[in-house]
């Protein structure tokens, strides 16, 4: 995800007074345990790792909208 | 000063010349390779053939997205029998992330590539150096690029089947760590 990675894109929106609060799922290729942790960390919803299926996408949208 | 030369500095004689003698076996196999070929040629080729894959990837994912998207806006507007029709343009989407999957692998590849390049082009120089020559003119080399450091350090790109997390794996992870401090 050119020029800035999925990870620091989310840290830049978590960095945004008038984003912070947005739902922020992530979608991606990386599936190593150190992607989730640092994702966690940095204020990520969710997590979902590719390839995925519309049942996921789905259910990873309800949990994150229902908690907001 | 005795001139005659003393047995350990004959047997070190001995070593070196048997050293030099296997660097030059060494190094005419090395050019048997023709490794300027394989920099030269074999490997900006291959280069170029996974830059087209790439490239004819993303046009027909494109193309198959286009469509889909069309079956789905008019399945919508033939009520319930469109739910089945958008039931199987769903699974068109989902299989068109192979797409992007695959992209991120031919990257991967590309990079081990370029890897091979710069050793390659180090055997030239450094077997050419050896035997007081050049094998074949071997163009300056960019010093390898630096480690990626922070988020970047962090890709991977999609594991190989059989490797990678199942979302089940994440998701237990996901739910096991604590919630950011900064997270709404």
């Amino acid at each position: 995800m050119e020029p800035m990675t999925g990870l620091e894109f989310l840290k830049m929106v978590r960095a945004t007074p008038t984003l912070k609060s947005v739902p922020f799922i992530m979608v991606t290729a990386e599936g190593k345990p150190e992607n989730v942790i640092a994702a966690k960390a940095a204020g990520v919803s969710n997590y979902i790792v590719k390839p995925f299926n519309a049942v996921t996408l789905k259910q990873k949208i309800s949990a994150v909208l229902g908690a907001f | 000063m005795s001139s005659t030369p003393q047995p350990v500095s004959k047997r070190l004689l001995e070593h070196m010349t048997q050293l030099l003698q296997r660097i030059e076996v060494a190094r005419e196999e090395i050019t048997a390779l023709r490794p300027g070929q394989v920099r030269d040629v074999h490997l900006p080729a291959a280069g170029d053939e996974l830059d087209a894959i790439k490239s004819a990837t993303e046009s027909a994912t494109q193309t198959i997205l286009d469509a889909a998207e069309r079956i789905s806006a008019t399945a919508r507007s033939l009520g319930e029998p469109g739910g089945k029709i958008n039931d199987q343009v769903m699974r068109i989407f989902e299989a068109c992330t192979f797409q992007d999957i695959t992209g991120q692998r031919v990257t991967k590849v590309f990079s081990a590539l370029k890897e091979i390049e710069l050793t390659v082009s180090g055997l030239v120089r450094v077997v050419g150096a050896l035997h007081g020559r050049e094998i074949e003119a071997a163009p300056a080399v960019a010093p390898p690029a630096p480690a990626p450091e922070g988020e970047r350090s962090l890709l991977h790109g999609p594991q190989l089947p059989g490797q990678q997390s199942s979302q089940a794996d994440i998701d237990a992870l996901f739910d096991s760590l604590p919630t950011a401090s900064n997270k709404p």
